[in-house]
C-alpha cells in the first residue's frame, strides 16, 4: 500500500506561488474554524444572520404596536440596523481576539500555518460572516418595507470598512495584550459594556448638546457609525464624521501591535 | 518498482551520484546548538536543552535516548515547529511531520472526515486519494462521519497516525509511539513505516535499545541537557544502560 500526497515545495517559489499557498492555507483553516464553531447538528453558520433578525423583527413589532414613525427625523427600523450591524461587527472582531492566540497555537505544528495565518483568518471569517449578515438583513427589510433603499452604497461600503480595520487594530492589541498579562481579559467585559452607550449605535451625533458633541468626537467608534448613518440617510440628516481618525488609529494599531504577535507566541505554552 | 524505489526516485533522483561527487549538497535536518530554557514557579529558568546540535539525512534513523525528563518531548517539539527554542535554530531540508501519532491538533467538534479534508487541504495533497488512503489504513468506515470527541482514543491515534502518513513527508518525528492498535494494525503501521519508508529520515524518541539496535544508525544521548550523537549504536547502548 503506497501513500502519497505532494507538498509545498522547500525552494522559495515565485510570488505568485508564495500567494496561492498562503491563499490555500487561510481557505483550510477557515473552512476548519468553520466547521468547530458552528458544527453540523443546528443550522450552525446561519445563527449569525439570524440573530440581528430576530432584534430587527422585534423592533418592527414594537414599532407598529406603538405606532411612531419617525425618532429625530430618522426612520426607527432603518436607525436600529443601521447601529446594530456594526456594532455587530464590531463585537465579533473585537471578542473573538480574546486568548485567540493560545486558541490557535495548536495549528502552528504545520509548517505552512504562521501565527499571522491564525490571525487574518480569524478576522476575514468574522468580516465575510457579519457582511453576509447585513447583507441579507437589509435585503430581508427592504423586501418587507421595513426601510427605505440606502441613499448612497459607497458611503456605507466606507463606514463598514472604516469599523473594519478598527476593529481590527483593537482585535490585535486585545489579542497580544491578553496573552501577555492574562488579567487585561477580565478588563475586556466591561470596557464593551461601557463602549456600548458611547459608541453611537443607538444615537446620532447631531442628537447632542455641542458640548457632547466635541466630546464625543474622541472616540474614534463614532464615526464608523456616522458614515454608516450618512450612506442610509443621505441629506435627510446631519452627519458629524472624520474618515481618518479611525482608519488611522486602527492602522497605527495594527502597525504596533501585529508585529507584537509573533514574539507574544513565545509566551503561550502548548502540550 | 517497489513503492519505496518509487518514492526514493521521486525525491532523490541522483542524490547519491551528485553528493559522492560533491555537486549538490544533501538535503539535511540540522539542529544548531539549541538552547531551551523553561521559566519555572517562583522565578528563575530551568534549562531543558543545553546546546544540542545533529544533522539527519535522508534515509537516516536518528534515535533520542534519555530517561524520563531529559528533554526528548521538549526537543521533538522544537523540532516540529510547536515551540521556539530559547537560543540555536533548526535548518529544515526535509519536509518534516509533526510526531506521529500525535492527535491534540485535531478539533474535537470536526468529524474525522472533516480532519482529513482539513489536512488534505493544508498540505495540496490530492482531496480523494488521500480520503481513501486514510479510510482504508484505518479501517474506521462510517464512524470517520462521526465527530472526534466521539472517538475512543485507539481510534483517535489510529486516526492521527493514518493522517501523518497520508502525507508524503520526507523526515518522521515519532515520539515513544511507534504502533498502535491491534496487531494487524500494528503490523500495518511497522510495514508502512519500515517498508514504504525505508528512505525517508526519521527522528525517533524511543526507550526500547532493541528497537534502536535493530533500525537506528545514529543515537543522540540527552542528559541534564547536554547530548551527544552516537555513530557506534553498541557504544550508545553501553552508555545508555548506565543513565
Amino acid at each position: 500500500m503506497s501513500s502519497f500526497g505532494a507538498i509545498a515545495p522547500t525552494k522559495t517559489g515565485s510570488f505568485w506561488t508564495g500567494l496561492k499557498v498562503q491563499g490555500r492555507v487561510l481557505y483550510a483553516l477557515m473552512v476548519r474554524e468553520l466547521m468547530m464553531r458552528y458544527g453540523r447538528n443546528n443550522i450552525g453558520f446561519l445563527w449569525l444572520v439570524l440573530e440581528p433578525m430576530i432584534l430587527c423583527a422585534g423592533v418592527i413589532g414594537l414599532r407598529w404596536l406603538i405606532q411612531t414613525h419617525q425618532e429625530h427625523g430618522v426612520p426607527l427600523v432603518a436607525l436600529i440596523l443601521s447601529g446594530y450591524m456594526p456594532l455587530t461587527l464590531w463585537r465579533h472582531l473585537t471578542n473573538k481576539c480574546v486568548f485567540l492566540l493560545r486558541r490557535n497555537v495548536g495549528m502552528l505544528f504545520h509548517r505552512q500555518v504562521t501565527i499571522l495565518d491564525t490571525f487574518v483568518m480569524s478576522m476575514c471569517l468574522e468580516f465575510i460572516g457579519c457582511t453576509l449578515a447585513f447583507i441579507v438583513n437589509y435585503a430581508a427589510l427592504i423586501f418587507m418595507g421595513a426601510i427605505d433603499p440606502v441613499k448612497d452604497y459607497g458611503m456605507v461600503v466606507c463606514g463598514w470598512c472604516t469599523m473594519a480595520t478598527l476593529a481590527t487594530g483593537v482585535g490585535a492589541a486585545i489579542a497580544v495584550l491578553t496573552e501577555l498579562y492574562e488579567v487585561s481579559e477580565r478588563f475586556i467585559q466591561p470596557l464593551q459594556y461601557l463602549i456600548l452607550p458611547l459608541s453611537g449605535f443607538l444615537f446620532m451625533v447631531d442628537w447632542l448638546p455641542d458640548v457632547g458633541q466635541r466630546l464625543v468626537w474622541y472616540m474614534p467608534i463614532i464615526h464608523c457609525f456616522e458614515m454608516i448613518r450618512a450612506g442610509f440617510f443621505g441629506d435627510a440628516v446631519q452627519t458629524h464624521y472624520t474618515p481618518a481618525y479611525p482608519l488611522i488609529f486602527g492602522l497605527v494599531l495594527l502597525a504596533i501591535y501585529l508585529p507584537m504577535l509573533e514574539k507574544v507566541r513565545d509566551h503561550v505554552h502548548y502540550n | 518498482m517497489s513503492a519505496a524505489d518509487a518514492l526514493s526516485a521521486v525525491h532523490e533522483p541522483n542524490a547519491q551520484v551528485d553528493a559522492a561527487a560533491g555537486l549538490v549538497p544533501r538535503r539535511t535536518i540540522d539542529a544548531v546548538d539549541i538552547v531551551k530554557d523553561y521559566h519555572v514557579e517562583g522565578g528563575g529558568v530551568r534549562r531543558v536543552l543545553d546546546g544540542i546540535s545533529f544533522s539527519v539525512t535522508m534515509g537516516e534513523r536518528l534515535a533520542l535516548l534519555g530517561r524520563n525528563g531529559a528533554g526528548k518531548s521538549t526537543l521533538i517539539k522544537i523540532l516540529s515547529g510547536m515551540q521556539r527554542p530559547t537560543a540555536g535554530h533548526v535548518r529544515r531540508g526535509l519536509q518534516m511531520s509533526w510526531p506521529l501519532a500525535f492527535s491534540g491538533g485535531f478539533e474535537g467538534e470536526l468529524t474525522g472526515s472533516d480532519n482529513i479534508r482539513f489536512i488534505a487541504r493544508l498540505y495540496n495533497a490530492p482531496m480523494r486519494e488521500t480520503f481513501e488512503y486514510v479510510a482504508d489504513f484505518t479501517e474506521l468506515g462510517s464512524q470517520l462521519n462521526l465527530q472526534m470527541k466521539y472517538y475512543s482514543s485507539g481510534m483517535r491515534m489510529r486516526l492521527a497516525f493514518a493522517l501523518s502518513l497520508a502525507i508524503q513527508f520526507e523526515c518522521l518525528l515519532i515520539d515513544e509511539v511507534i504502533v498502535v492498535g491491534d496487531r494487524r494494525f500494528q503490523q500495518k503501521c511497522h510495514d508502512e513505516i519500515f517498508q514504504n519508508r525505508k528512505n525517508c529520515a526519521m527522528i525517533v524518541a524511543i526507550h526500547s535499545i532493541d528497537f534502536v539496535k535493530e533500525y537506528c544508525q545514529k543515537a543522540l544521548i540527552l542528559k541534564d541537557g547536554r547530548g551527544r550523537v552516537f555513530d557506534d549504536i553498541g557504544l550508545a547502548e553501553a552508555i545508555y544502560t548506565t543513565l
